[in-house]
């Protein structure tokens, strides 16, 4: 199990869970009741609807599920163009998604390993894991 | 629940328009006036589907429209829900005319972004997705949807000539409506040429940016008996949601709130989908076109593909998808589409399709949906 921790708490903030970003880790809830996994921005059990949630932490390695590589880019990325972006299914079996700093649909077969390793102006970055 | 009839609708071209927002609301809202044979003065209530009206400095619409259609004590609505806000203002015009608060009431889409350029359009259109998780972390509408289109291929028989023959067929029908944005005819060679936005899709898989207004006239049965205009009747009304984002769902390949919407839609009009004789479908992308017909339950899933293959959902063939040229082709002003797919719907069942006239049509189905599929409805429709 990848998983470590153990805290009860009564929510997560967005800085909280950016800040484990930073570390290369990913917040997560597990239901006190069902043992439900999900994402720590997600404030309710999404099984069963409790909110007695204890933060646990991913530590960000996982598989990409599907993935584009992007030509035209929103503004502010114009100057990364082109990039990826991946949904990641974590070891933990939550998925996550990412800015994925590649250059050619070569580089990142469907499950490829990568990793999260923080957040930035790319927004949640993830990179490949060798 | 009280019967809920369509007796007008109207639209403007769909394109790059020079009107403004407030213009282009109301000429299509004029249209629909004029062809259900009512005043402004019949109508009570009116719902407006709109999604980026600050981008044309016009927001809290619906006052502003029904003030300039001269009705300004007329209460009103304005809906957001991404690219699926004209069937939900569509969905909630007619529960107002089912409950029996309203009679008549006005529902029109209407969107202007063109103006603001790609990059600009690019980037407002991301703030539909989980922003947090999606857009503010590069990803666009076509980069969500090629993952989708990746995940389809990846895990079904499908590649990337199959989804360009939905572009073209959807292009074909364009070509025959003379309001469609992009009226030109495509091979699938130059959607395979075509230059990349988004892996795996192209240029030519993506709708282009519109603007464009429509417009519908709902009324009650008695009422739409009384105007002496020709309507057709709402059957069924479905809605549906799925996770705001990709990551939130078990299988990318599928959109829950579509599967949600149309078995509802089915289950109030007593139909099956064999039942229905052509359909308006979100094809925002080529992919979601193959994704949508499986979703609604016309084809298995994974055979959406062979459906467009075998060319069965051509215009000439055994079920219809997107006569109107779609999003693909007809344009995608985003406010504007739910709603200008029931225009399509009325003048298809009324016979006023022209050339791309759906022979002998009795029911038809409106899917359309904001973002990945956050937010969708689904509307049967019969001819009377």
């Amino acid at each position: 199990m990848s998983m470590s921790g153990g805290k009860q708490v009564d929510m997560v903030s967005r800085n909280e869970f950016i800040a484990a970003l930073n570390r290369g880790r990913v917040l997560l809830y597990r239901c006190d009741k069902c043992s439900n996994i999900q994402l720590a921005t997600v404030e309710f059990c999404s099984r069963c609807g409790s909110n007695n949630l204890t933060v646990v932490e991913s530590d960000g390695r996982g598989r990409v599920l599907t993935y584009t590589i992007l030509h035209v880019p929103p503004e502010g990325f114009e100057g990364y163009s082109p990039y990826g972006w991946a949904v990641i299914r974590l070891d933990d079996g939550i998925n996550i998604s990412a800015f994925i700093d590649i250059k050619s649909s070569e580089e990142l077969p469907i499950l490829s390993k990568v990793k999260i390793t923080g957040y930035d102006e790319r927004g949640i970055v993830a990179s490949i894991d060798n | 629940m009280n019967k809920v009839c369509v007796i007008g609708t109207g639209s403007t071209k769909y394109g790059k328009l020079n009107e403004s927002i407030v213009e282009l609301a109301v000429s299509a809202a004029e249209d629909a006036i004029n062809t259900a044979n009512i005043t402004p003065k019949d109508i009570q209530y009116s719902i407006i589907s709109n999604v980026f009206g600050v981008a044309d400095k016009q927001v809290h619409l619906s006052p502003v429209i029904t003030t300039n259609l001269g009705i300004p004590h007329v209460p009103g609505l304005t809906v957001e829900s991404a690219c699926g806000s004209g069937s939900i203002a569509l969905r909630e015009g007619y529960a107002n005319v089912a409950a029996g608060f309203y009679d008549v009431v006005l529902v029109v889409g209407v969107e202007k972004v063109t103006h603001t350029g790609t990059a600009r359009s690019t980037t407002l259109f991301s703030y539909c997705s989980d922003f947090f998780y999606e857009g503010g972390s590069g990803v666009t509408f076509p980069g969500l949807f090629a993952s989708m289109a990746r995940a389809y291929m990846y895990k079904y028989e499908a590649n990337e000539e199959d989804l360009a023959l939905v572009a073209v067929k959807n292009h074909e029908n364009g070509m025959l409506n003379p309001k469609a944005h992009v009226r030109k005819r495509i091979s699938v060679d130059d959607v395979l040429r075509s230059p990349p936005v988004a892996s795996p899709l192209k240029l030519l898989d993506c709708c282009p940016f519109s603007d464009g207004a429509s417009a519908v006239i709902l009324a009650s049965e008695e009422f739409a008996k009384k105007s002496g205009a020709d309507y057709i009747e709402i059957i069924g009304s479905g809605r549906g949601a799925s996770p705001a984002t990709l990551q939130g769902r078990d299988d990318i390949t599928t959109i829950p709130s579509t599967r949600t919407a149309a078995q509802q839609a089915f289950k109030q009009a007593r139909i099956e989908p064999k039942d229905v004789d052509f359909a308006e479908v979100h094809d925002c992308f080529t992919i979601a076109e193959i994704v949508d017909i499986e979703d609604l339950g016309f084809f298995e899933k994974g055979e959406g593909v062979n459906a467009v293959r075998d060319g069965i959902t051509r215009l000439d063939g055994e079920l219809p998808i997107n006569p109107s040229g779609g999003l693909k082709s007809k344009g995608h002003p985003i406010g504007a589409t739910g709603v200008g797919q029931v225009v399509e719907v009325y003048e298809q069942l009324l016979g006023r399709a022209g050339a791309r006239q759906v022979k002998n049509a009795e029911i038809a189905l409106t899917h359309n949906f904001g973002a990945t599929g956050a937010s969708c409805a689904v509307h049967i429709f019969r001819r009377v």
